[in-house]
Formats: structure tokens, C-alpha cells, sequence
């Protein structure tokens, strides 16, 4: 503090020492053809107490003011700093995924591949399944079809049979025949069966 | 009407004909009452709902007279119409034949041929039955073109059918089997 108040004190003592010092340049004649020493010694010297002036009076304000924007500074750095520390973490995080995605990815396509082999499978059986179902009725339509129609042809030719033979026999039946089934009928009722 | 009744009504006819000895007679007259009664005209007239119960009686003592029928056989037929059962008579005829024929010891066949039978195919057929059945047998023959060749005959609730037809029949089942 003592030493502060000094300070000032040297400060303040140099600056009038100065300006007293300034006031016989002002008064010089300037040079006809160019400027005195003088003037460029007083503008100096003005020059220096405009400094000293300036750091006493504003020289708080202006340290106080770069003191902040030094913590200021100092404040965002670190946080640069804890956001870059965090970018990177989240970085080799990420890496790590990506890392881990490569065998997941592996993984979820081998998986897609089993489940898609199976379901292959499945509609491989079931496609086989209904295959020889479809083989199965297909034969048994065919059979019962070539069955119907051998029965139907049996039918027909036997209707037809009847038929021809009921016409000869209406046409061509003689009395001798209607005695011999009448003789055929008295054995066969005289028989044991018959009883 | 049922035919419990119609074989009550022929029980109760054929008794007293057992006890008169007239159980032949009177069955052919009462087929013969049948008969007249199934005709068209006469049956119509005696069965419908509009004569008066008294006329119908009265037609029915009339037609018993004219077809001159023993006078049990015209009483029975008067019972009949006073009980309105005319229609039942063929069904009473019928039952009557059956009980006769029973106590006669005899059955009914119906011969069926294809073509007219001589005298000696029926003779035949109807031996050859009487020794199945054990019975006398009264055939009832008739010619039928549609058995082809054969005979058919019907005993007593039994059918021998030796026909053409059913052979033929018998065969095509087989062939179409």
C-alpha cells in the first residue's frame, strides 16, 4: 500500500515536472523551414504524461477489465477443454460402437440368415407337404374317377346285354323252351335247396 | 278298417259255416258279395256318405237277394251295411279264404308264366308245390309276357321266382357290379 501511494506520488511528480519542463518548448519559435526539437520534445512529453495520466487513472479499470476477460478466457478454455475431453470420450465411444456395430451387424445377419434358413425350411416342408397331399388326392380322384367310369362301362354294357337278350329272348322264345324252365323250375323246387 | 276287424267279421261268418257244413258255399258267395260291391257302380252307391244309412241296407239286402245268396250270407251282408263296413267286404273275403283254407288244409298259389301253361305244367307245378308246402294247393294262373321264359309262383307269403326276367335281372346286377 505504501509502496502503491509512492508510486502515484512518483507518477504525479514526473508529470508536472514534465509539463513545467514542456512550457519553454511551447514558447520556442518554431523553425522557419521545419519543426523545432523543442515541439517534438514537448509533444513527447505530452505524449508520456498522457500515458502516465491514462495508467493512473483508467490503469485499474482497464487491468480489472483484461483481468476478467482473462478469467473469462481462462473459464471458457477449461470448458473448451472439459467439452474436448468429453468430445473425444464420446468419440472413442462412438468408435467403440462403431466397433461393436461391425459384430452386430455380423451377429443380426447371421441371426436374419438362421431364421431365413429356417423359414426356407419350413415352406420347403410344408411346400413338400402339400405337394404329396396334393399328389394323394390327385391319385385317389384319378382312381375313384377310373372306377367310376369302369363301373359305369360295366353298367352300360350290361344294361345294353340285358337288353339284346331280353329282345331275342322276347323274339325268339318257343314253347319247348317255356317247357324245359317249367320242367327246370319243377326240379329245382323238388330239390333240397328249395326247402 | 283295420284288418283285426275284417278278421273278426270272417272268424265269426266262417264258425257258423263250420257248424252248417256250408264253409265251401258260402266263402264263393261272399267272394262273389265282394266282388259286386268293388265294382265301380254298385261299391260307389253302397259306400258313399250320402245315401241314407236305412237305403243303403235296403240296396244292400237287394243286391244279396238278386245275386241269390244263401240267406246266413244275405243276413251277414245286412250286419255289414248296418255297421257300415261294406267296404271292408273284400278285405273280410279275403281273411274268410285264409281261414278256410287253413282249416282245409290248403293254400293258394299264384303261377305266373310267361307263356299259356298246358294243363300238365300246371299239374306239375302245382305237385311239386303241394309237396313243398304240405298242403293242397288252388293255383291262380295267369300269363305274364314280361317274365321272358319261366314261371313265377307265390306261396304262402313265399315268392319263387325261376323267371327269365330275373335272371337276366340277376345277371346284369352282376356284370354291372
Amino acid at each position: 500500500m505504501i509502496y502503491r501511494t509512492k508510486h502515484r506520488f512518483a507518477v504525479s511528480a514526473t508529470a508536472l515536472a514534465l509539463l513545467s519542463l514542456s512550457g519553454p518548448a511551447l514558447a520556442a519559435e518554431p523553425v522557419e523551414s521545419g519543426a523545432s526539437p523543442m515541439t517534438l520534445v514537448f509533444y513527447a512529453i505530452n505524449f508520456v504524461v498522457f500515458v502516465l495520466l491514462l495508467a493512473r487513472y483508467a490503469g485499474g479499470s482497464v487491468k480489472n477489465y483484461f483481468s476478467l476477460r482473462a478469467r473469462t478466457i481462462f473459464s471458457a478454455f477449461a470448458n473448451l477443454e472439459g467439452a474436448l475431453r468429453e468430445a473425444r470420450a464420446q468419440a472413442a465411444r462412438a468408435a467403440a460402437r462403431v466397433g461393436q456395430l461391425a459384430s452386430e451387424k455380423a451377429r443380426i445377419e447371421a441371426l436374419i440368415h438362421q431364421q431365413t434358413e429356417q423359414e426356407v425350411e419350413a415352406i420347403r416342408q410344408g411346400a413338400r407337404s402339400l405337394a404329396a397331399q396334393i399328389r394323394r388326392d390327385a391319385e385317389v380322384a384319378a382312381r375313384s374317377v377310373s372306377e367310376k367310369a369302369v363301373r359305369q362301362f360295366r353298367a352300360t354294357i350290361a344294361r345294353r346285354t340285358a337288353h339284346m337278350a331280353r329282345e331275342m329272348l322276347r323274339d325268339h322264345l318257343r314253347p319247348a323252351d317255356q317247357r324245359h324252365l317249367v320242367e327246370n323250375f319243377v326240379q329245382q323246387m323238388a330239390g333240397p335247396e328249395a326247402r | 278298417m283295420p284288418v283285426q276287424a275284417a278278421k273278426r267279421y270272417a272268424r265269426a261268418l266262417l264258425e257258423v259255416a263250420v257248424e252248417s257244413g256250408r264253409m265251401e258255399s258260402w266263402g264263393a258267395e261272399l267272394d262273389l258279395l265282394a266282388r259286386m260291391t268293388t265294382e265301380v257302380a254298385a261299391g260307389s252307391t253302397l259306400t258313399t256318405p250320402d245315401l241314407p244309412q236305412h237305403s243303403r241296407i235296403k240296396a244292400m239286402g237287394l243286391m244279396a237277394e238278386r245275386l241269390g245268396l244263401s240267406f246266413p250270407v244275405r243276413s251277414f251282408a245286412l250286419v255289414v251295411a248296418r255297421r257300415n263296413r261294406i267296404a271292408a267286404l273284400p278285405e273280410i273275403a279275403h281273411a274268410y279264404q285264409g281261414f278256410a283254407d287253413e282249416r282245409l288244409g290248403r293254400a293258394r298259389a299264384a303261377l305266373s308264366f310267361a307263356l299259356e301253361p298246358s294243363a300238365q305244367e300246371i299239374h306239375q307245378v302245382v305237385n311239386v308245390l303241394e309237396r313243398l308246402s304240405g298242403k293242397t294247393v288252388l293255383p291262380a294262373v295267369k300269363v305274364e309276357p314280361a317274365l321272358l321264359g319261366g314261371l313265377v309262383a307265390q306261396l304262402e307269403g313265399k315268392t319263387y321266382d325261376l323267371s327269365l326276367a330275373n335272371k337276366l335281372k340277376q345277371a346284369e346286377q352282376l356284370l354291372g357290379a
